[in-house]
């Protein structure tokens, strides 16, 4: 009864197209007036407190962190730095887009600045080489998938919020899935390139060059250096990481790289709060709908039901992937995650899956959302950035869609792909 | 006078969130250089920061409210003819009304029963309400700008679904006082 009331009036809310904040919370108050389970004043207060939270406020420092490094400069050094590795291989232009993207990830907190980043010099780049103009796109957009899965990430904070697990955690296990996507990529890209004959771009660099390359990059390469470093040292928290990050993000784009002037600031970090507050005002309200799951054991019902029939893990496990793939297709990633978690976290760790290798699996499926239409907010990205009509690159994307639902499966059932990497470092997971 | 309430409709939020988030960098900034160079730290710095990090929320809620930025799932609505959907996306922001209506009451009796019982924050000597005041004046403010949507919405019925919706509020932001950066021209264009 309370399932039906609960979830049946949130669907209602949600189609007729009420914010996921308000639907959440709407429902939850016609919840408390009809069964009681707890106080209006109990919500409110449970969904206020649910911001007082000092892993959440990573979230808008990362944002500012990921933007300011962003806004040119950065970029641009990543990927002359790549181009130098790999500039001259066949398909060449399209592996230093993805090696730049996976070192722009360790910068940024998001998938889709990472494509605009990358996307705005590497989509022209790549059509100047005779690269097919759609094929470009499709790479570039795929390539930025890895801005959840390279930590730092919002989404893992997010999801490291809502399931109750390390940060750090989070972080140190997207590493091995977001270098098993970027290799995936390379290969098929690689397979593409050499059918096509995409060939590479032979510059000869001189010394002198190679050495004003490296120096210019040594800023942009620090970051991940001083974030992650620290963060598995033990010298600070994700939270402060954070901070520092968007301390040295200033510093480097204000007095180093000078693409930023002092009296922009002011709008940078209201433009970074702007970008997040959307999603933290769904967290703050699945705070108060979530004390109400947990009073009238929703979650356990729903567990117990599943599990009632079926308890093979593999196909639990196949079933909670097609569902992610299908809301991923048409809801925020974020929010799908603050509203999925406390309903399939129980189902999964009753099967003995790791709630830190649920959350990997979880994010790379909602990330596979950004890139499917008819939504996919990295699609939209790089078309917009390359001009590419939206319904060619939708067509382009889909081999590139397979290549990521076979990485998904591999992280899916090997679950060492992603916690070979916290075990390696000590992280507790 | 008018002018005087259009630029503070038009910046107050901005003002708000820009100061308390450099303050809530700061803060944490400042604890880590603290501890990592003078091995030392101030008493409740990190709880204080977590109340301006409230703060700043509540006015970032508000102002994305003011611009439609709330995410929502549009698809059903984007299949009906545009009057239905109008009338639609107004019955939603009465809805939204509503519930905000009733989250500023129940924060009200919350904060008075703060008062009554004097509840403390943890590390700090001050009251609790400094964070379900966050709250109060939070969603005060969410109400004004649902409003101000909906006067929005009745009085530009008749004009195009762009200038009907007015999503990121780009018809109707005007003289803000943030500079924006050079490059955030080209992701306007985006």
């Amino acid at each position: 009864m309370t399932i039906l009331l609960l979830f049946g009036s949130f669907i209602v809310f949600l189609l007729l197209s009420l914010p996921i904040a308000v639907a959440l919370g709407l429902s939850a108050l016609i919840t408390i007036l009809v069964q009681n389970p707890i106080s209006v004043e109990a919500f409110t207060q449970t969904m206020i407190q649910g911001l007082n939270s000092f892993p959440l406020m990573a979230v808008p420092l990362f944002t500012f962190a990921g933007d300011i490094m962003g806004r040119g400069g950065i970029s641009k050094r990543l990927l002359d730095l790549t181009s130098v590795f790999f500039g001259r291989f066949t398909g060449g232009l399209g592996i230093v887009a993805i090696v730049a993207s996976l070192f722009f990830a360790a910068i940024s907190g998001t998938g889709s600045a990472t494509v605009a980043a990358i996307g705005t010099m590497m989509i022209p780049a790549m059509v100047a080489k005779n690269y097919d103009k759609a094929f470009a796109g499709a790479l570039v957009a795929t390539a930025g998938t890895v801005g959840t899965l390279i930590p730092p990430s919002i989404t893992m904070i997010i999801y490291a919020v809502a399931a109750g697990v390390s940060v750090t955690g989070m972080f140190s296990a997207g590493i091995g899935p977001g270098l098993l996507v970027g290799l995936a990529l390379i290969i098929f890209t690689l397979f593409i390139s050499n059918k096509n004959g995409y060939k590479g771009d032979a510059i000869k660099y001189t010394f002198k060059d190679l050495i004003r390359i490296f120096i210019d990059a040594i800023p942009a390469l620090l970051i991940p250096v001083i974030i992650l470093g620290g963060i598995y040292g033990g010298v600070f928290t994700p939270t402060e990481a954070a901070a520092i990050a968007c301390v040295y993000g200033i510093l480097v784009s204000v007095f180093v790289y000078k693409e930023i002037k002092i009296k922009e600031l002011p709008f940078i970090a209201f433009n970074a709060s702007m970008l997040c507050s959307a999603v933290l005002i769904i967290i703050g309200m699945s705070a108060g709908f979530g004390r109400i799951l947990t009073i009238t054991q929703v979650p356990t019902t729903i567990a117990n039901f599943i599990l009632d029939l079926t308890s093979n893990q593999i196909l639990i496990l196949l079933a909670i992937n097609v569902l992610l793939l299908v809301v991923g297709t048409f809801m925020e990633t974020n929010a799908a995650i603050i509203i999925l978690v406390p309903v399939l976290l129980p189902v999964v760790t009753a099967l003995g899956v790791n709630p830190t290798h649920f959350g990997l699996i979880m994010i790379l499926n909602l990330a596979i959302g950004f890139i499917t239409p008819p939504v996919g907010a990295n699609l939209f990205m790089a078309s917009q950035v390359s001009g590419i009509k939206f319904d060619i690159l939708a067509r382009a994307i889909m081999p590139w869609i397979l290549v990521m639902i076979v990485v998904l499966l591999l992280v899916t059932f090997i679950p060492q792909i992603t916690l070979f990497i916290p075990k390696f470092l000590g992280v507790p997971v | 006078m008018k002018k005087t309430i259009s630029w503070i409709d038009n910046n107050f939020e901005p003002i708000m969130i820009s100061v308390l988030f450099y303050l809530m960098m700061g803060l944490v900034t400042l604890q880590v250089i603290l501890r990592f160079i003078f091995n030392t730290g101030v008493a409740g710095a990190e709880e204080i920061a977590r109340f301006i990090f409230i703060w700043l929320m509540y006015f970032s809620f508000s102002y994305t409210t003011r611009r439609q930025g709330h995410i929502r799932i549009t698809f059903l609505l984007d299949k009906l003819n545009s009057k239905s959907k109008r009338i639609v996306m107004i019955f939603v922001d009465m809805l939204f009304l509503l519930f905000s209506g009733l989250i500023f009451w129940s924060a009200w009796k919350i904060c008075q029963t703060v008062i009554l019982y004097k509840d403390k924050a943890v590390t700090i000597d001050i009251s609790m309400n400094i964070v379900y005041g966050a709250g109060l004046i939070g969603f005060a403010l969410i109400i004004i700008r649902i409003v101000q949507g909906i006067v929005w919405k009745f009085k530009h019925f008749n004009s195009s679904m762009d200038m009907f919706e007015n999503i990121g509020g780009i018809y109707s932001e005007k003289n803000n006082i943030l500079t924006k950066p050079m490059t955030d021209k080209l992701e306007e264009k985006i």
